[in-house]
């Protein structure tokens, strides 16, 4: 019998592959970004689909031909998969009790938290990226009552696990870098410099708070053309720490083929970064 | 350190002259010392024109093989004060324009420091140091230079 890692993985994933789906993707997640700070409601997209959204984090998304994705979702979140009607009767129990899906589902016993979060994490990320393959027009934003998501998701991780498909292997990797570096109060992430697309390529982000997705490609833009720069008099330059006026800390480093880059909230925490970085990097 | 034109001729806003009562940037230490050889030898430093990359003072006499002449050249591209290269290199971080002030750049050979004058924004320090010194020596000895520049 297959392990419950396996049967997981052998799902495919329902994004849609094709080019120019992470610009659109941005696009469809730079609306959560730019709502107010307090901002709680639905975006939505043409008459199926819709991002629920609560202080710029999203709860859940769904697009047109995902009725049944999650249950799908869930099932294999438990080893052996999980019945279909099993977890019809959940709905149901939740519907009629008006009792949030999420709880429901974690009150059967039958799945961690973590497993749920990674199932409600992966429809939401297909959901974008077919709301952003659709090219389905962007309705508007309806206000709604707090919903106190159990599991929202950051634009940043969002974004990341879309890139992350150019190379799983190397997003696995360098998310392990991320863990293993960032400092407190950092968020940092790590990138290529193209994969095909024209434009620097998200695969991991860690860290809080989390940057907007166009920060986070400016700055990453930005470290790249840098490196590029520093060759010209040292082609060996692995790190770069930079202090711009307006109390921002950047700090750039690149292992391979994969760049990384980190915002740190003061100089301190840019400078414990820096040492991390030089002993494990410039190890002599 | 005295202000003036007659000798950067041409530099947008004031210029940088050395004073001949202010010990220069070049040979000035923090007084903390690493390990070995002296301050001057382990990390030279220049000012050098953003705008242009030129540098503003003679290399000290001792350079070795740090490239700092090389990284002078490419403080245009570094700062982004060429219109083209500034769309380039720093975009529009956070919709506004976004000012560098300081950058560490860190390579198994060499520690590279860059620094704008707080004081003279068209001129920055640049320092280099071997890896002999550490890194937090390095950038404290930099800064220390920075603040008598």
């Amino acid at each position: 019998m297959l392990s419950k890692v396996a049967v997981r993985a052998s799902i495919p994933p329902s994004i849609p592959v094709e080019a120019g789906i992470l610009s659109r993707a941005l696009e469809v997640l730079e609306r959560v970004e730019t709502l107010p700070a307090d901002a709680v409601g639905a975006l939505r997209f043409g008459p199926e689909g819709l991002l629920l959204v609560e202080s710029r984090a999203v709860c859940w998304a769904a697009a047109p031909g995902m009725r049944h994705r999650l249950t799908q979702l869930l099932r294999y979140e438990h080893d052996p998969p999980l019945s279909k009607e099993h977890l019809r009767e959940v709905y149901r129990q939740c519907k009629d009790g008006q009792l949030p899906l999420v709880d429901g589902l974690l009150s059967t016993g039958k799945l961690l938290p973590n497993a749920l979060r990674s199932a409600l994490f992966r429809h939401t990320t297909e959901a974008i990226a077919h709301l952003a393959s659709s090219g389905v027009r962007y309705e508007g934003f309806v206000p709604q009552p707090r919903y106190r998501a159990r599991f929202p998701f950051s634009t940043a991780e969002i974004l990341a696990y879309l890139g992350a498909r150019c190379d799983p292997q190397l997003a696995t990797d360098a998310a392990a870098v991320l863990e293993a570096n960032l400092v407190p109060e950092t968020s940092g992430w790590a990138f290529l410099r193209d994969a095909g697309m024209g434009a620097p390529v998200v695969v991991a982000a860690r860290g809080s708070p989390p940057l907007p997705g166009a920060e986070m490609l400016e700055i990453s833009s930005w470290a790249a053309s840098l490196f590029d720069v520093t060759g010209v008099f040292d082609d060996g330059v692995r790190i770069a720490s930079a202090g711009f006026r307006d109390g921002l800390y950047v700090v750039a480093w690149r292992a391979g083929e994969t760049y990384f880059a980190a915002v740190c909230t003061n100089r301190a925490g840019a400078a414990r970064l820096v040492a991390g970085l030089d002993r494990k990097l410039m190890a002599r | 350190m005295a202000t003036g034109s007659a000798r950067y001729g041409g530099i947008a806003g004031p210029a940088v002259v050395p004073s001949p009562d202010v010990r220069s940037p070049l040979t000035a230490t923090s007084g903390v010392r690493p390990a070995t050889r002296s301050d001057t030898e382990t990390l030279t430093s220049a000012l050098v024109e953003i705008r242009t990359g030129r540098l503003l003072e003679e290399l000290p006499e001792h350079p070795g093989a740090l490239p700092l002449a090389e990284i002078a050249a490419a403080l245009p591209e570094i700062f982004g004060t060429q219109p083209v290269t500034k769309s380039r290199i720093l975009g529009e971080i956070r919709g506004g324009s976004l000012d560098l002030q300081d950058l560490v750049l860190i390579s198994p050979r060499c520690v590279h420091v860059l620094q704008k004058l707080p004081n003279a924004p068209n001129a920055a320090l640049v320092s280099v140091a071997g890896r002999d010194a550490s890194v937090g020596w390095i950038v404290s000895e930099a800064r220390s230079r920075l603040e008598r520049a």
